[in-house]
């Protein structure tokens, strides 16, 4: 049966599990992403964020459970899911001895997305991304923000329904990161959504409706910033209940990291 | 400790982690033991020769003899040299640091054109070394006058290899230098190769020196490079005739001077400018409408793969290569002629040829399409099945083979049914069970890495995929001239891919 377009979240997650070895990456990890959402994945360095991410992008299998893209199962329906998904890793994916517009022939290629609406869309992203004057120019000669700008407009041209990105803002200049912000935002407030994985506070703080943080694999607070102020604080000392208005997604983070 | 010392130190670390790295160090040390002992019993008899040869003063042969030698042995020099050059100047990644260091450049380029000169020394080494040490022991002390030849000759290859690329990377560009000097050494070995079978298709074709005359004339006494002439003066330090090693270290210290004062500005700033304005270069087309093609999933991928073969030609190179150091042996099966069997064995040698560079050729393509893939997750992310992925590449893989081979294999059909057909129905078996036998054995590497040992995957299953082109041109050759020995390669290839098969 098809999956209700409204009734469905973007992503849902569902008692994830993956074991690299002894060690358990993702440790029954479920979460969900509702439609027109901008959600952070947080959490201190190995600890499962982008195994999870790779298991939705269909690069890992789970050892067990689940990931659902608009209610298509990564596992069962991976072409359904991958169709409306856009995954963009913190090292862009991209080949060095092609250019930018046959770098993006070559992408809405594989998603099959027809010549007509590839160009227009091609033309557009490279134009918005500031890459336009180097449409004929190897990748091999780009500089890290470049590569990362071409690696979102790969991950755009398809017009995905759902984003996940891993550390979008490695190597980006000012100018760039805001760039991609605004995208991001605009992306989300178009009724779709956008999953990202961030070291950067201030961007989790700032963009995202609502917050996951995980530590050894597992989720272990999720809400606004206001919800998290409010876990931290009753699960912390009475004392600091008074400064808990004050208190960055930073001091938050780290509270609830240094308890689990 | 001074510059020039501590850069020396660092380069021959980094050189020796380089080499271990590829290769076990006591494989390295084994293979290199093997090398030096084997040339010590195949130089043991020249040694003895040269025992009666070596008078006061040196005969003209003796020293006609000893250019021959060093001006056979410059050419492998220089393309080491150049080999070591690009890996200085490109592969490292540690001139901006060097030469953002207070070390003048000149002493960072000094030390490393000595690295390349001990490089080239090693190499060499293994030949020239052990026709000292045998010269000592069979009471010919003239003969340690090799080492002093190595040196020189060690500092001369490093200079001119040095000097090579980087005129190369003024003329051509950092990226198009480095690939076309890789080339240029590659092509070097190749050379000497088949150079060295020459005397072996000259005599059984009955060639003689009167041929040549004309060519020997000016060698002649009175004439310009008559062994008394000066021109031959540095050669003579080969039997440690004192002015000769004077002469031969004077000339190559001389030059590795003029080289470190001339080029180390070009090696500090010219390299690092080159490669940072690659790109500004380029011919910018003024179009200004974007026309896509995309076409199907499939399409794109197999335009993608042999797009990105075609720009590279380092990697066009590499694949020719494979196929190249097969020629010699293939010489020799096609034109071992002791009476007339030249046109008996033409046509089955001809239908072996091409199976086992057909295979050959596929093998290195599927490495390229599989092994060298640069974004393998957007494959996977993207929503073509994989295996569809896979299938498609190893179209990728083994089209161009089949496309150049078929036609080849066709007209041999028309003029020999028997070689033709086993041609025609081997020879893209072979390639089929190469590309098979790349599948199960996955692995990932960096285009530049693909043809090196790590760039490979699991080793057994390589080797197995390197055996399979050889045993079914050896079942192509017994079936070309009609033998049921053909059974037996077959069984073998059978058995190599079972077992590849297991080990996936």
């Amino acid at each position: 049966m098809q999956p209700q377009p409204e009734a469905v979240p973007a992503l849902e997650l569902r008692n994830l599990k993956k074991r690299f070895g002894s060690k358990r990456a993702v440790d029954d990890l479920s979460l969900t992403v509702r439609r027109g959402e901008l959600y952070a994945l947080l959490g201190p360095n190995g600890a499962g964020k982008t195994t999870t991410l790779r298991m939705v992008a269909g690069l890992l299998r789970p050892d067990a459970g689940d990931a659902f893209v608009l209610g298509h199962s990564i596992d069962r329906a991976p072409a359904e899911a991958k169709r409306r998904l856009a995954f963009l890793p913190d090292e862009p994916l991209l080949y060095a001895k092609l250019n930018p517009l046959e770098y993006l022939e070559f992408v809405a290629g594989l998603w099959n997305v027809p010549s007509e609406r590839a160009s227009a869309r091609a033309e557009e992203l490279l134009k918005w991304l500031g890459l336009w004057t180097n449409r004929h120019d190897m990748v091999e000669t780009f500089s890290r923000g470049m590569k990362q700008k071409l690696g979102l407009a790969g991950g755009l041209i398809h017009d995905p329904e759902v984003m996940i990105l891993d550390e979008p803002l490695t190597g980006l200049d000012a100018a760039a990161a805001r760039e991609v912000k605004d995208l991001l935002e605009e992306f989300a407030s178009s009724g779709r959504s956008v999953v990202l994985t961030t070291h950067i506070m201030e961007i989790a703080e700032r963009m995202a409706e609502r917050i996951g943080i995980i530590s050894q694999g597992r989720l272990i607070a999720e809400g606004t910033l206001e919800e998290l102020r409010a876990t931290a604080a009753l699960e912390g000392d009475a004392r600091q209940a008074d400064s808990r208005e004050a208190d960055t997604l930073e001091d938050v983070f780290l509270r609830l990291v240094e308890r689990a | 400790m001074r510059p020039l010392n501590l850069l020396l130190r660092n380069e021959v670390r980094v050189r020796w982690r380089e080499l271990t790295g590829e290769t076990k160090a006591s494989t390295l040390l084994l293979t290199g033991g093997v090398i030096f002992v084997v040339a010590h019993l195949i130089l043991y008899s020249v040694a003895r020769n040269l025992r009666g040869l070596l008078t006061t003063p040196l005969p003209p042969e003796a020293v006609l003899l000893a250019a021959m030698v060093v001006l056979a042995l410059l050419p492998f020099g220089v393309a080491t040299g150049i080999n070591h050059s690009v890996a200085a100047l490109f592969e490292r990644g540690d001139l901006d640091l060097l030469n953002a260091s207070p070390i003048g450049s000149r002493t960072v380029f000094a030390s490393r054109v000595l690295a390349v000169a001990a490089a080239v020394f090693v190499g060499l080494g293994l030949f020239l070394l052990p026709l000292a040490s045998i010269g000592v022991m069979i009471g010919v002390p003239q003969l340690l006058g090799a080492v002093p030849t190595l040196v020189s000759l060690s500092v001369t290859s490093a200079c001119l290899g040095m000097l090579i690329t980087l005129l190369l990377v003024r003329l051509l560009g950092a990226r198009r230098a480095r690939t076309f000097s890789q080339v240029l050494a590659a092509l070097t070995g190749l050379v000497l190769v088949l150079a060295s079978q020459l005397p072996n298709l000259l005599s059984r074709r009955g060639a003689s020196l009167e041929s040549v005359a004309p060519l020997l004339r000016p060698f002649e006494p009175g004439g310009p490079l008559a062994p008394d002439s000066l021109v031959w003066l540095p050669f003579r330090s080969m039997f440690l005739h004192p002015l000769g090693t004077i002469t031969s270290l004077a000339l190559a210290a001389l030059l590795y001077w003029a080289t470190v004062v001339v080029l180390h500005r070009s090696f500090a700033y010219g390299v690092g400018q080159e490669a940072t304005t690659i790109g500004s270069k380029r011919r910018q087309r003024e179009d200004q409408r974007v026309s896509l093609h995309v076409g199907s999933a499939r399409g794109v991928l197999l335009r993608k793969e042999w797009k990105l073969i075609r720009r590279d030609p380092f990697l066009i190179s590499q694949v020719l290569m494979q196929s190249a150091y097969l020629l010699p042996a293939l010489f020799v099966l096609l034109f071992s002629d002791s009476d007339s069997p030249f046109r008996t064995n033409l046509y089955p040698g001809a239908a072996t040829a091409l199976t086992v560079l057909g295979g050959i050729t596929a093998s290195s393509l599927a490495r390229i399409v599989f092994v060298g893939e640069e974004a393998p997750d957007l494959l996977r992310a993207s929503p073509l099945p994989w295996q569809q992925v896979q299938r498609t590449k190893a179209l990728a893989a083994l089209l161009p083979v089949l496309v150049v081979a078929t036609p080849l294999a066709l007209w041999l059909l028309a003029i020999r049914p028997l070689p033709g057909l086993a041609a025609l129905v081997l020879m893209p078996a072979a390639c089929l069970a190469v590309v098979q036998m790349r599948i199960w054995n996955p692995a990932t590497a960096s285009r530049q890495d693909l043809f090196k040992r790590r760039g490979g995957g699991d080793p057994v299953s390589t080797i197995l995929e390197s055996l399979v082109p050889v045993a079914v041109s050896g079942a192509t050759y017994f079936f070309a001239v009609g033998s049921w020995w053909a059974i037996v390669p077959l069984a073998v290839t059978v058995a190599l891919v079972a077992v590849a098969h297991a080990r996936r």
